[in-house]
């Protein structure tokens, strides 16, 4: 294997145990070192020196029989997958009081924005880097249909998830209902429904390149 | 010709190139035309049709 491919998946190994340190990891201190403050620290780490590998060695850390666009739905399911993470990690307030509704503002999480508006600019610099170092063609006809594919299958999941909010909202006591109703919790469930759309999206067109290829 | 050549020749990636000699993927109309113009070559003459049984 080459060393920048090692390498790559080295960097996306430690990346994703730290992200997911960060998140979930505990809240106190073990032996003085605070361990969510130090998973975040190394998957910043990872995340600058990955845009440091795409940046100078793009093209030797894909195979060589792997198009543009595949690399980025690959790059892209990482990168939405902690992504998904977060929000869940986010959405794990509303169980931190028990069944009991936490109060709406609980929800106006700046970390959690933070935390998004990073990873989709981080997200675009290296899917940026990857069409750059590739030069040619970036997206060609079976691309956009191998896109269109995948999309249909993120409207699918939409449309069911839509479904069983609906049937949530029509079987939630009127008190609940109140809470559902929240500005900001409704403007949390859109954006779950997208994250959870865009994850499905990047999943299917992964596997139909994966398969393709085989 | 080579398979980036071609590639190239056809505004696709060498990577749908593949597909297509592998049989993984059906080019459209348009694409159909490209290839075999840059093969110098009938359209018939390079991709027959089979019916689906």
């Amino acid at each position: 294997m080459h060393s920048s491919r090692r390498l790559a998946w080295i960097l996306l190994s430690v990346g994703v145990i730290a992200s997911v340190v960060a998140l979930f990891g505990p809240a106190e201190r073990w032996g003085g070192v605070d361990i969510g403050a130090t998973g975040a620290a190394v998957f910043v780490g990872a995340l600058l020196s990955g845009i440091g590998l795409f940046s100078t060695q793009a093209e030797a850390v894909f195979p060589e029989d792997m198009s543009v666009a595949e690399r980025r739905a690959w790059v892209g399911l990482v990168f939405i997958g902690i992504i998904l993470l977060s929000f869940v990690r986010h959405l794990s307030v509303l169980w931190a009081d028990g069944i009991v509704p936490v109060s709406p503002d609980r929800f106006l999480d700046r970390n959690f924005v933070q935390r998004l508006f990073v990873m989709i600019v981080i997200w675009s610099v290296i899917s940026h880097l990857i069409g750059r170092s590739a030069g040619g063609i970036e997206k060609d006809e079976r691309d956009l249909r191998l896109r269109h594919g995948a999309d249909r299958v993120g409207d699918w999941a939409f449309t069911l998830i839509v479904i069983g909010c609906i049937g949530v909202l029509a079987s939630v006591p009127a008190i609940f209902l109140e809470w559902w109703l929240e500005p900001i919790v409704l403007a949390n469930v859109l954006i779950g429904l997208l994250i959870v759309k865009s994850f499905v999206e990047h999943v299917a067109l992964t596997i139909v390149y994966r398969v393709g290829r085989a | 010709m080579t398979q980036e050549k071609l590639a190239q020749a056809c505004d696709v990636t060498r990577q749908t190139i593949i597909a297509l000699e592998a049989g993984k993927y059906s080019p459209s109309l348009e694409l159909a035309f490209r290839l075999a113009r840059a093969l110098d070559r009938d359209l018939d003459e390079v991709f027959q049709y089979e019916e689906k049984k």
